[in-house]
């Protein structure tokens, strides 16, 4: 067994670190440093920055806007970015739909979209989760039907992050109806800009406005934004949610936030109160960041044991992740619970953005897959299928 | 970047593992605690003969020349069986301790009899100090007597110093460093006070009074401190895996459990609250893991490891062992309680192992080029 990295695997992170120290625009690494969120606007900027080397996607092939790296490369683009910090591509562009197309897309779709996606010149969000269909998503009802050329799509989306800047949705849409319900669905992309889309805000409990309900009323959809066969919409969510081994655990997050909460201690805005939080969670980083890099060097790959692992990752990364927001926002005492905390990001307070990260980061145990549903996968793995 | 192991480890795992389902079922270990030892001569016998006593020992005095990653294989799987018998005091700090500090001629004399388990030593040093133990504790101390030296002083928690013939002891040099020395236990003036932990594993308390004893290597040497970290942090390695073994054992029994026993008209495995906790359970063991192949890796091979990270590895292993054994009762309702049935042992076995080396993790935190702001001992309890 070892844990070192090869030489050239040191040398790529040096080289990372370096490009992303000199080309991470200060004002949003001050921003990400305080707590709060990156805005849309930063997001894009930074994503187009790391494009340059082919590295928001970086183990898309070069021709489809990736660098060709393999995985331990892109773990460490992913983590070094977590560790600036620095803003994360766009999640629904390169994690979700750019797996789906380069695995079941058409070579048109695949050349016309990939490099955009990886460039973030297109953004697009996510429509899955429904009123009615949350954590049960095949229960989902939003119908697209054929009409000629094009599908008609109505129907209604929810907790759609970013749907209010996006230029485009990939949904998961209902084109028949059979007996199994995760039968008859399909994976549709929408141009925002299509007449009959209507985008509501929903304001969450951090204050502010990552969320939307987008509506659909007799929304005209071409063909040819349909990825992979009709009907097999299903099969494609599935693959997006279990093809990731790694980006589940966020350990480069968990890192960093621990990082600020050593500074924060030795510059003794927080007291010795804190110390024995601190480093159990610094030794349960390290207890995740070795377990991820098991995972990845496994030979024991595979589907559903890729699924497992995604779910052991996302469900201790998520508790690790709402641990030490929760100890850095009590560190703040009580200027973390201020409303607005302190004007924004512009704000330069050391603890302006640590209540909003706190309540921001309540939604990582709710989104992509809830931590119960996690449990599920894996209890299903360890007790059989009972 | 590999955590795999080896073809040689793949096969001595599963030797070790035959050996101890065939030999360790919960009924003939109950047998072996009722010995007047509390463990199996025969089975010691049984380690010796597959090379698991001289696994620690350099290949040059007859044993098998290991790495801690082959002792984690090992270990994970005597955790898994909870066995009884005096390996870690013998074959792991003795082994590692006598290797790395003893003479030439004490090395020759001892390793090969360490290796073939004819020789038992029982390791006396920091051992269990805890904070219940310091008050009747007196430091043990070491004056030169003639040709040699002579100790007094007390330890407590000695593991299996009754089982050994020898014991290897530390304790303080007029010069104000530690180093270690070679005991007999039927030495006159050591006086000993036997009992059993709460895991049924036998360890005793020592007095000593003008205890003649043998510094191990050469008088004027003073590389005692090191050697006992080296080998104290052998022992802390070992014990993650033999924690990550008994974890292991005890959710394979709940999985079990949860299985087979139906209540309501079902399987208690269709229970979502109990199916979670599983789950919860399977996260700590898979971190566990990890932290356990990181301890074996930072002995075997520093480079990539980070200050702490042994430290780190006992924390992380005996906070999520207590509480993965401490679900595994509680999932199996009232047989989970009862002594019979065998799943408390591993709880038993936890609460052991988390006493053991914390002392030795604080030492470790304070030797020059390691930094943890933290003393992630006290996190353990």
């Amino acid at each position: 067994m070892d844990i070192r990295l090869t030489d050239s695997q040191q040398a790529f992170r040096q080289e990372v670190r370096t490009f992303i120290a000199q080309r991470l625009p200060r004002e949003t690494r001050q921003s990400l440093r305080r707590g709060f969120g990156a805005s849309y606007d930063q997001i894009r900027q930074w994503q187009a920055i790391l494009h340059e080397k082919g590295w928001a996607a970086p183990h898309w092939p070069k021709q489809y806007g990736g660098a060709g790296l393999g995985e331990m490369e892109r773990l460490i683009v992913l983590e070094e970015n977590y560790l600036a910090p620095a803003p994360q591509p766009v999640a629904q562009n390169v994690g979700m739909l750019g797996p789906v197309l380069l695995a079941f897309g058409t070579e048109e779709q695949k050349s016309s979209l990939l490099p955009r996606l990886a460039s973030g010149e297109l953004f697009f969000c996510q429509g899955f989760s429904e009123p009615g269909a949350g954590s049960d998503l095949a229960g989902l009802r939003t119908a697209a039907q054929l009409d000629g050329e094009d599908y008609i799509v109505n129907g209604q989306k929810i907790w759609t992050s970013g749907a209010h800047v996006a230029d485009w949705i990939f949904c998961l849409v209902r084109t028949s109806r059979e007996q199994r319900k995760q039968d008859g669905i399909s994976f549709l992309m929408i141009d925002m800009r299509t007449p009959g889309i209507t985008v509501r805000p929903i304001r969450s409990i951090d204050g502010e406005h990552h969320l939307n309900e987008v509506f659909f009323d007799g929304v005209r959809v071409p063909r040819r934004n349909l990825v992979g066969e009709e009907g097999k919409g299903w099969s494609y969510a599935r693959y997006l949610l279990g093809s990731e081994r790694i980006g589940t655990a966020h350990v480069g997050l968990c890192r960093e936030r621990l990082h600020y909460a050593r500074e924060l201690r030795g510059s003794r805005r927080a007291g010795h109160e804190f110390d024995r939080d601190l480093g159990l969670l610094e030794a349960e980083v390290r207890a995740l960041e070795i377990t991820q890099l098991r995972m990845l060097t496994s030979s024991q790959a595979g589907a559903d044991r890729n699924t497992v692992v995604a779910s052991v990752l996302k469900l201790k990364g998520v508790e690790l992740q709402q641990s030490i927001t929760l100890l850095l926002q009590r560190m703040s005492g009580p200027s973390g619970i201020e409303a607005r905390s302190r004007g924004g990001p512009q704000s330069d307070h050391w603890a302006a953005g640590l209540g909003k990260k706190y309540l921001f980061l309540r939604a990582a145990s709710i989104y992509g897959g809830t931590s119960e549903i996690q449990r599920e996968i894996v209890a299903r793995a360890v007790l059989g299928n009972t | 970047m590999n955590f795999e192991l080896t073809d040689d480890q793949v096969q001595i795992q599963g030797t070790v593992r035959r050996l101890l389902a065939d030999r360790y079922s919960t009924t003939l270990r109950n047998r072996y605690l009722a010995e007047e030892t509390g463990w199996s001569a025969d089975l010691w016998r049984a380690y010796a003969d597959m090379g698991l006593t001289a696994l620690a020992v350099p290949s040059e005095f007859g044993g098998l020349g290991g790495n801690a990653e082959d002792l984690y294989v090992v270990m994970r799987e005597l955790g898994h069986a909870s066995i009884l018998e005096p390996y870690l005091g013998s074959c792991v700090a003795a082994a590692t301790a006598i290797s790395l500090g003893g003479s030439v001629q004490q090395r020759e004399l001892h390793l090969p009899k360490i290796a073939s388990g004819e020789s038992i030593f029982a390791w006396a040093s920091e051992g269990a100090s805890g904070p219940g133990s310091s008050e009747d504790e007196a430091e043990t101390v070491a004056a030169s007597a003639g040709n040699g030296w002579q100790l007094n002083g007390t330890k407590s928690v000695v593991l299996h110093a009754a089982a050994s013939a020898d014991l290897v002891v530390s304790a303080l040099l007029p010069i104000g460093s530690r180093a270690l020395f070679l005991v007999r236990r039927d030495a006159p003036g050591l006086g000993l006070r036997r009992y059993r932990l709460v895991d049924g594993s036998s360890a005793a308390d020592i007095r000593f009074d003008g205890v003649a004893a043998e510094l191990l290597g050469l008088p004027d040497e003073h590389a005692g401190e090191d050697v006992i970290l080296r080998a104290e942090s052998a022992c802390i390695a070992a014990i993650c895996a033999e924690a990550v073994g008994a974890m292991r054992a005890a959710l394979e029994l709940t999985v079990t459990h949860l299985n087979t026993r139906a209540q309501f008209g079902k399987p208690l495995a269709n229970n979502q609250a109990l199916r979670h906790r599983c789950a919860d359970m399977a996260v700590m063991l898979e971190c566990s893991e990890s932290m356990a192949m990181l301890a074996a890796i930072t002995l075997s091979d520093a480079q990539g490891c980070e200050p702490g990270d042994l430290s780190m590895a006992r924390t992380v292993v005996m906070r999520n062992g207590r509480s993965l054994c401490e679900h595994a009762v509680q999932l199996h309702g009232g047989i989970g309680m009862t002594e019979e049935y065998g799943v408390g042992r591993y709880l038993q076995r936890m609460m052991v192992l988390e006493q053991l080396f914390g002392a030795t993790v604080r030492r470790l935190a304070k030797r020059p080029g390691i930094e943890t702001e933290t003393d992630t001992d006290e996190l353990a309890h």
